[in-house]
């Protein structure tokens, strides 16, 4: 019974950008001492990005391996929670993984309207603008 | 080094050309060996398998996941085509190799050769 793991080092973190004023993103917890502790805990955090278009934020976070019912979803107040377990039996090994990030969203969003959707690996959070916030657009003139 | 020589599958040592050599997994079963391969937002269709005498080449790309009208705001995910060569040992069968995609993740399925599998021998 052989289990052969491979991790490939780009996935961590890479520095963290000036992000929009909406968002405040959680940091990995334990990111900074990963590579001198060992936590114990096989929790991942997995890659988040931020998208916007004209009527609605999208949270998109890259999760491969999990059933939809594994994953979870929820608001915390102003707090959009992404976490996730699975158990699986390799090489007659079982194992738990685990992960979890989270976002702060503004006041300017309808959380009673947040949907979200898993497919191929990737869940996708939609959290629409709201009406005051869709028109807050401004247009320049010559 | 004489380790890696045993083993029934080698990856090649590393990825050129911008391509991206996903995170797996190897288990080896009596009478199987079951490689998880991590493919975030690669779908079915754009995955390429190809068999070149024992070498088994995954190329898969994963950037299409998302429309175009959706603007940065942040990102930690790159755009990447994955790039995977694994060379099958002899004793796999190469004729009867499965692949099963789910949720991101693919299952190849790689059956041991009839000629190496445990098998009964009877006492006469």
């Amino acid at each position: 019974m052989k289990l052969v793991k491979y991790r490939n080092p780009m996935r961590k973190f890479d520095l963290r950008s000036d992000f929009d004023r909406f968002f405040d993103l959680s940091p990995p917890s334990f990111s900074r001492f990963g590579s001198i502790f060992d936590w114990g805990t096989q929790s991942e955090q997995p890659a988040l990005d931020l998208y916007v278009d004209e009527s609605n934020y999208y949270i998109q976070a890259e999760i491969p391996g999990y059933d939809r019912k594994e994953i979870e979803v929820q608001l915390e107040r102003d707090r959009l929670v992404l976490k996730g377990s699975r158990k699986s039996t390799k090489a007659g090994v079982e194992s738990e993984a685990t992960f979890h990030r989270s976002v702060t969203l503004s006041e300017n969003v309808k959380a009673n309207a947040i949907g979200a959707r898993y497919k191929n690996g990737i869940l996708t959070v939609t959290v629409p603008k709201t009406e005051a916030e869709k028109a807050r657009r401004i247009d320049i003139k010559n | 080094m004489n380790e890696l020589a045993n083993q029934p599958l080698k990856s090649e040592k590393n990825n050129s050309q911008g391509y991206y050599r996903p995170h797996y997994q190897i288990e080896e079963r009596e009478d199987e060996t079951v490689v998880w391969v991590e493919l975030p937002g690669v779908a079915k269709d754009d995955l390429n398998l190809t068999l070149e005498k024992r070498d088994l080449i995954l190329v898969a790309e994963a950037s299409n996941h998302r429309p175009e009208s959706w603007k940065v705001l942040h990102r930690e995910s790159v755009d990447r085509t994955y790039r995977l060569r694994l060379h099958l040992g002899n004793y796999l069968d190469c004729e009867a190799i499965k692949a099963d995609m789910q949720n991101g993740v693919l299952a190849l399925t790689l059956p041991k050769a009839e000629a190496v599998k445990p098998r009964k021998i009877k006492i006469s």
